[in-house]
């Protein structure tokens, strides 16, 4: 896996129907890669980087041997995706509507 | 002077003050008895006719207190109430002597009126400096009585607004309203807190940026990579995924359902980045129903060997895994007690081993290209054995037969070499182990014949010879559908003579019988995993062809035209025998649903699937006899008409045996890729065989 492959998929993705922007995000919720303009980038790392540290809490304080793998949230817009790991964060934005075109 | 004249005045004044008190108390002397006797003895007498002591003159005891008190001020107009008290304390004071008793004291408890206080001085301050000394008193008691009775407002409102009490009625709902206006400014101060402080810390983010160099360098760990690979795969197929908020009854369905159709594209894989390669092989994992193995054909562009897998679940447009090494991969097969291994058999011989936990594209384990191993095209992989004891079993196209142990891929355990009369090499194209079996399996040659060997034992090696073919031999396909009845000695082959033959294991030398229906290349054939009776088989014009015995043996019960028309080269059935993939020569797979109708086997077909195979032997019996009756006649007759007739046995194939297939023999590593340019720098070799068996109705015997 190169950093080239990382682009491909990062193009691939970008392609695929409906999808608005992808963003990776590090432990500290800064932006490391974007598809997105500076500011939304910006908006959205640091808002989604809060709501998945607080829905991950919410799992532990739940189950303190559960932990969150996955975050969707749907809105009459957007479908928001968050892969969380250890040390970063993927989010995909996804228009609700796929059959609608974007923007 | 002035002393005298003051002297005078006063007296003069003195003397004035006594006129007049002399004049009023002749006045009074005068006028009152008149008035007082009419006001004071009509009620004296009503009351003494009525013997009755009324409350009113107990009760105007304190009225004459206060009339004396007033009297004091030297009122005249009180003056002269003055006599009428004078009256009524002598009757009073008779009245009271004789009517003297003690009484029974009767005690009311009158609980006393809750004082509802609140310190005016905190909560209204300013009040104290607003009320009116004077008026304070009874504007207290207002309040009191106002604060439990609500519905008196008026008075309330009178006297506030007379006496600046606007401020009592402010303290009167003060109170309340505080309680909660307090409340709503502390959650206020709260909420504004936290978006301070949240914008603070989005501040900080914003503050915190990184050079690029440093997302350069993130990105460049390992750690990223495995996040992203892993995390890509999972969104994608969320992405993928069908959308849960569709409405079976919002909209009208414009798709019309087919019925009996026999076969429905379900989906297609293809990248651009593996197109116009050929599908060389195809597996399904046995572990995970939904994930399809495939292997490409190299590229000029690209000349690395590729096997994607494919995910059919989630219908991803993007590969599940992609491997990748150095030759082209001309088979592969999912190490079946391995979930997690995939292998592949190259074009320069070796045999390369992919593991889907590690992130590298790779080989994990590779065999070593050496004599003790193949240095020929491998055209056969397949895992053999049980859990506990398998072997990996790879032929090439040399005919050296290799097992090996997936825990060490450097050497084979073991070797064989595939000799058909002793001495001459056998270039296998495909393989087939009877199901179950791990030392009998079936061999399929570039050559045309089909050969059944052995791995063990004292005659390892080949054992018997199926001559039948004119063609290389393109698929290969035992028969391995469990049921009531064992038909695990027929078996399917397809050829490059445009015919697909049916054989028995138990009768060797002839086929059964030669399926003749296509005007192309067959690349493959394969039984189904379900139905006993039903085969598909693929051809070079795009058409799939779907054969049921027990309807009819002749024609195939349905076909299909591929979309594009790509020469189809490998197929492959789901386990559950619904679905069917089918490589291309495009690099597209395309997966198809076979309608159940075709599918699903019904309960007596396999008594049926019997009389089929014995109606066939005999019918071949009586083609033997009528073939063999014809040759005798062939001396009268040209070989055009003999080709001419429907028959379906091998007399129409002779004369391209003849013409076209000895350059094919004499090539020991032939190169079966759909339209290789390998043996002819002109055109292809199979170009060749093409126009050859389109000439061969023409060509002379």
């Amino acid at each position: 896996m190169s950093v080239s492959e990382v682009e491909e998929t990062i193009k691939r993705i970008s392609a695929h129907k409906g999808v608005m922007g992808l963003i990776v995000v590090n432990s500290e919720g800064i932006p490391i890669k974007t598809t997105l303009d500076n500011s939304t980038t910006v908006q959205y790392a640091g808002l989604l980087h809060h709501l998945t540290s607080k829905a991950r809490s919410v799992v532990r304080d739940i189950d303190p041997q559960n932990d969150l793998t996955f975050l969707r949230i749907r809105s009459k817009k957007h479908e928001i995706m968050v892969a969380p790991d250890k040390e970063y964060l993927l989010i995909v934005i996804q228009s609700s509507d796929t059959n609608q075109p974007l923007h | 002077m002035d002393k005298k004249t003051e002297l005078e005045l006063k007296k003069a004044r003195l003397e004035q003050i006594r006129k007049r008190k002399a004049a009023a108390t002749e006045f009074a002397a005068t006028s009152t008895p008149s008035s007082v006797n009419t006001s004071s003895i009509d009620p004296e007498k009503i009351l003494i006719e009525c013997g009755i002591t009324t409350p009113v003159l107990t009760n105007s005891n304190p009225m004459t207190n206060s009339a004396t008190s007033i009297n004091s001020a030297g009122e005249e107009t009180n003056m002269q109430h003055l006599a009428v008290p004078g009256h009524l304390k002598s009757m009073i004071k008779n009245k009271k002597q004789s009517k003297l008793s003690i009484n029974p004291v009767s005690t009311v408890d009158i609980p006393p009126k809750e004082n509802v206080t609140y310190s005016k001085e905190t909560q209204t301050p300013q009040t104290d400096l607003i009320v009116d000394k004077d008026v304070k008193p009874f504007d207290y008691y207002v309040l009191h009585y106002d604060n439990n009775e609500e519905d008196d407002t008026n008075s309330l409102d009178a006297v506030s607004t007379s006496t600046g009490g606007g401020v009592s009625t402010q303290t009167k709902s003060k109170p309340a309203r505080d309680s909660q206006t307090d409340g709503i400014a502390k959650l206020e101060n709260q909420l504004s807190d936290e978006i301070k402080s949240i914008d603070d810390k989005i501040k900080q983010i914003q503050i915190k940026e990184i050079s690029e160099d440093e997302k350069q360098k993130a990105i460049q760990t390992d750690e990223f990579m495995t996040f992203f690979m892993r995390n890509t795969r999972i969104l994608e197929k969320a992405l993928d995924q069908d959308d849960i908020f569709f409405e079976y009854g919002a909209k009208e369905t414009s798709e019309i359902i087919e019925t009996g159709q026999a076969f429905k594209l379900n989906c297609e894989f293809h990248d651009d980045r593996w197109k116009n390669r050929i599908v060389t092989w195809l597996d399904w994992s046995p572990h995970y129903p939904e994930l399809l193995l495939a292997s490409y054909e190299d590229s000029s562009l690209d000349p690395d060997g590729t096997a994607l897998v494919w995910n059919t679940k989630f219908k991803t447009t993007s590969p599940e895994f992609v491997f990748n090494c150095s030759s082209w991969v001309t088979s592969c097969c999912f190490a079946k007690f391995h979930p997690n291994l995939v292998i592949g058999g190259t074009y320069s011989g070796q045999i390369v081993m992919w593991d889907n936990r590690s992130n590298k594209r790779t080989p994990v384990q590779r065999s070593s290209l050496s004599a003790s191993s193949h240095t020929h095209p491998i055209y056969c992989v397949q895992v053999v054995g049980s859990q506990n004891a398998h072997n990996l079993i790879s032929i090439s196209n040399d005919g050296k037969l290799c097992s090996w142990t997936l825990d060490n891929m450097n050497t084979p355990q073991e070797t064989l070499e595939l000799q058909c009369k002793q001495t001459k090499q056998v270039a296998v194209t495909s393989m087939a182990f009877r199901p179950g079996d791990v030392n009998n399996f079936i061999i399929g040659s570039e050559e045309g014949p089909v050969y059944t060997a052995t791995r063990h034992g004292n005659k390892s090696g080949i054992t018997e010879t199926f001559e039948g073919h004119f063609g290389p031999i393109t698929g290969l396909s035992c028969h391995q559908v469990p049921g009531p009845i064992d038909f695990s000695h027929i078996f399917l082959t397809s050829s490059f003579d445009w015919t697909v033959k049916l054989w028995n294991l138990k009768e060797p030398g002839k086929p059964m019988y030669s399926f003749e229906h296509n005007s192309d290349y067959v690349y493959d054939v394969q039984w189904s995993p379900v139905n006993p009776a039903l085969f598909v088989c693929a051809d070079g014009t795009g058409r799939l062809d779907l054969w049921n015995l027990i309807n009819d043996a002749e024609v195939p019960t349905a076909s299909m035209m591929v979309d594009g028309a790509p020469a189809l080269n490998k197929m492959r059935w789901t386990q559950n025998g619904h679905q069917l993939a089918v490589g291309d020569d495009q690099g597209k797979i395309s997966l198809f649903d076979v309608n159940e109708i075709y599918s699903n086997p019904r309960q007596d077909d396999w008594g049926k699937m019997v009389k089929v195979l014995q109606d066939l032997k005999r019918s071949a019996a009586e083609m033997e006899e009528t073939s063999a009756n014809q040759l005798q006649n062939s001396n009268t007759n040209t070989p055009n008409s003999n080709l001419s007739n429907s028959s379906f046995l091998q007399p129409q194939m002779t004369p391209i045996v003849a013409s076209g297939l000895p350059s094919v023999k004499s090539e020991p590593n032939f190169d079966y890729r759909i339209g290789a340019n390998y043996t002819s720098p002109t055109g292809s070799l199979t170009q060749q065989l093409m126009s050859q068996m389109k000439q061969s109705p023409q060509t002379p015997k």
